[in-house]
């Protein structure tokens, strides 16, 4: 389980980044989140959709309201230009944080 | 058999939505969301085996109380939030401008009354009134003061239990009311305190009237109509601000309903 200052944290590059890959609803999103960090992630409602809202706010992503195919209607979530824009500056500061952490790691395991 | 579940399931998400409703964080939007969302994870539990009831109430219980939804939704929906502190802090004004008439309407005619039954009102004159604080307070005007007393603690008793123990019930009952005719609502109200306002004023004139008290009458009725004038067009500017509150909040809360 993440930190809730992590949490916090990596939400909005994970929405951005499961996004690239095409529209999605609040709740794919979060299932989607759960399978790739095999359950490690697990988000709630009442996080995610707070902060969907303030990124479609923001211009991040765009959100249509459309019928599924059950007949269910859903709120659907596209990734906008500024979104990109963000999740590229996003990837630099978390690939860098990445590497630093893992060079680290490697050279004094037993820190670990 | 099976349509009486799923008749059921959908009264348990109603009752389940408009639970989270009562709360200014959420728009009618963030409900339909949020709907969708408990109807997608109860359709993947009931593709498990698990049965309708089971189902929603594992759905729900992971959605989190609406509690805690509200407070995470709030955090970004504060001017909602705001606005409908704003409308509760109205209502709960006016409330108790109402509750304070009524008290104040009857303590100052029993008081009256009872002043004038002793004589106690025979002997005061205009300079009596204006004695210098504290040495020559006539007896009435420390009557009316206490009557005064009695009626602030009685009526913030009533307040305090209208509020505070019966609270959470008649404002979801006055917010159901509200979202459903406004006007209707808020005129009723408007009508009440204009009837309890003047409830406070009348008994009084008319107990001078009929006393013939020689106290300044004239100057103490023409205060009394300026008193109710006053109170009218203080109720009304209140009320305006609080319908304009209202419909807002009905405007957010209004849905477009999930098929």
């Amino acid at each position: 389980m993440l930190s809730k200052e992590l949490v916090a944290a990596s939400t909005v590059p994970l929405v951005l980044s499961v996004l690239t890959e095409g529209e999605s609803y609040g709740y794919e999103l979060i299932q989607r989140v759960r399978e790739l960090s095999g359950g490690k992630i697990e988000w709630t409602e009442g996080m995610l959709y707070p902060v969907l809202h303030w990124m479609e706010r923001e211009g991040l992503i765009e959100a249509e309201w459309r019928e599924a195919g059950n007949g269910r209607k859903r709120k659907y979530y596209r990734l906008q230009h500024a979104g990109r824009k963000a999740l590229a500056k996003e990837q630099q500061q978390w690939l860098a944080v990445h590497t630093t952490l893992t060079q680290l790691w490697k050279t004094k395991p037993h820190l670990i | 058999m099976e349509n009486e579940t799923s008749f059921d399931l959908n009264q348990q998400i109603q009752v389940w939505r408009e639970n989270l409703g009562q709360s200014p964080a959420f728009c009618g939007e963030n409900l339909d969301e949020l709907e969708t969302h408990l109807r997608d994870s109860i359709s993947l539990l009931e593709a498990r085996g698990l049965s309708a009831e089971e189902a929603f109430s594992v759905a729900a219980r992971r959605m989190g109380t609406s509690g805690s939804l509200a407070a995470e939704f709030g955090k970004v929906h504060r001017q909602a939030v705001w606005m409908d502190r704003i409308f509760w802090m109205l209502v709960g004004l006016q409330l108790w401008g109402l509750v304070h008439s009524v008290f104040q309407g009857l303590g100052s005619a029993t008081s009256m009354a009872a002043l004038s039954r002793w004589g106690a009102l025979k002997n005061v004159s205009p300079e009596h009134e204006a004695g210098p604080f504290p040495y020559f307070l006539p007896i009435p005007v420390l009557a009316f003061t206490f009557v005064q007393l009695l009626v602030l603690a009685g009526s913030l008793a009533f307040i305090w239990w209208l509020i505070i123990r019966k609270g959470e019930f008649w404002g979801g009952y006055f917010g159901r009311l509200l979202a459903k005719r406004v006007h209707l609502v808020t005129g009723l109200i408007f009508l009440a305190i204009l009837l309890v306002k003047s409830l406070q004023v009348v008994p009084r004139l008319l107990v001078l009237k009929a006393l013939k008290v020689n106290i300044g009458t004239a100057m103490t009725m023409s205060q009394s109509y300026s008193e109710v004038l006053i109170s009218i067009l203080q109720t009304a500017a209140l009320l305006i601000i609080t319908i304009m509150l209202a419909r807002k909040r009905m405007k957010s809360q209004s849905q477009v309903r999930v098929a």
